[in-house]
């Protein structure tokens, strides 16, 4: 097929052709096999001085044929192209696709990372024992504590010292105490909030009474411990220089088992009763 | 938590502690050390005093040993060890 085309060279209508066709056949010996051209040479030469005859005949099957042939290899070719790009789309869909799926995983374990974005980093491993070497000054910083149950909660929650006075490092342990004055057992979960907002990066707990449930029975009281301190990091931080006094306020919420039975759902006061 | 207009856009959300959560005395197994760290934080007047840091150490040891708590070596609590401040205990760590 290429060599009828080196043969007939570019469309055009037939009349020009066979010129073309013979100056091509004369620019291109290298790429011609040998046989070929002395048969398209002879074929040529025996057409050229019987012109009218030969391009009724053959150049019009030929085109006609020519045609064809490069209607079929222009299919191909679109073909080829259309599938090419179909792969492409395809590929990048699911590239897109995947990223979508991957991206919630993704998302959370380089923000648990580096903390983008605000993402507390709750990794064990970050209180390293030399994060606890309490900072060598004389400054104290007074952490208060304050507690609060919400309305639903018939618990009466305070703690058991109203400050503490320690130094950035320096860890210490604080007390609640929560009594379920109810008759029932009761699921109580507590949420913390650390003032002034921009000490709170700083403020790390080691184990609390937080986050977890909490379930008290019926008239138990009960002691809740919390283990803290404040990261050496603060001593040096010029935006906390002014802060020696932060208030650790602990909410109780009350918490029901959900439907499922599983996840715990806070009991909130309805508004429209 | 915030509404403080000028601030940067910290949407700061409460974290979840580090080592998790207490479990609960139920049956105030830890509740006579708990009584000696209160009293003594009254005596220093809430200073977080190296006596007092030594009974809330003893309250921990008494949760770790009631299984209240998941025995870790006491540096990591930052709290001295006891080879450092007792020389005739036994070295259990």
């Amino acid at each position: 097929m290429s060599a009828i085309l080196r043969v007939i060279g570019p469309l055009g209508p037939s009349r020009h052709m066979s010129r073309f066709t013979l100056n091509r056949c004369m620019c291109l010996p290298l790429f011609v096999p040998a046989r070929l051209i002395s048969s398209t040479s002879t074929r040529f030469q025996d057409a050229r001085p019987q012109e009218p005859q030969s391009q009724s005949q053959m150049p019009r099957m030929s085109s006609e044929e020519f045609q064809k042939l490069y209607q079929q290899h222009k299919l191909k070719k679109q073909k080829e192209r259309t599938r090419t790009a179909a792969n492409y789309s395809m590929s990048l869909g699911l590239i897109f696709l995947a990223l979508a799926f991957g991206s919630v995983p993704l998302y959370r374990a380089i923000c648990q990372r580096t903390g983008w974005g605000g993402t507390p980093m709750t990794d064990a491993s970050k209180i390293t024992p030399d994060k606890l070497i309490p900072v060598n000054t004389n400054k104290k910083i007074r952490v208060s504590f304050t507690a609060e149950t919400s309305s639903m909660l018939p618990w009466k929650f305070v703690p058991q010292q109203r400050e503490v006075y320690l130094v950035p490092g320096e860890t210490a342990l604080a007390f609640y105490k929560a009594k379920n004055t109810s008759d029932k057992d009761i699921i109580g979960m507590a949420t913390y909030s650390v003032t002034p907002d921009h000490v709170a990066p700083y403020f790390n707990k080691i184990q609390c009474f937080c986050f977890e449930e909490q379930k008290l029975n019926a008239g138990e009281e009960v002691d809740m411990p919390l283990f803290f301190f404040i990261d050496p990091d603060f001593a040096s931080d010029p935006a906390m220089k002014n802060i020696d006094d932060i208030v650790l306020h602990y909410t109780f919420f009350k918490a029901n088992y959900g439907a499922d039975g599983d996840t715990l759902v806070p009991v909130v006061a309805k508004t429209s009763e | 938590m915030s509404a403080n207009p000028g601030n940067k856009l910290n949407a700061w959300k409460p974290t979840p502690p580090d080592r998790g959560s207490f479990p609960l005395d139920h049956f105030g197994d830890c509740t006579e050390q708990m009584k000696k760290y209160l009293a003594c934080l009254k005596i220093v007047r809430n200073e977080n005093a190296p006596n007092c840091r030594l009974l809330a150490k003893g309250y921990l040891e008494c949760r770790m040993q009631n299984e209240l708590m998941d025995r870790v070596k006491w540096s990591e609590l930052g709290l001295p060890d006891d080879a450092k401040v007792d020389k005739n205990a036994t070295n259990e760590k």
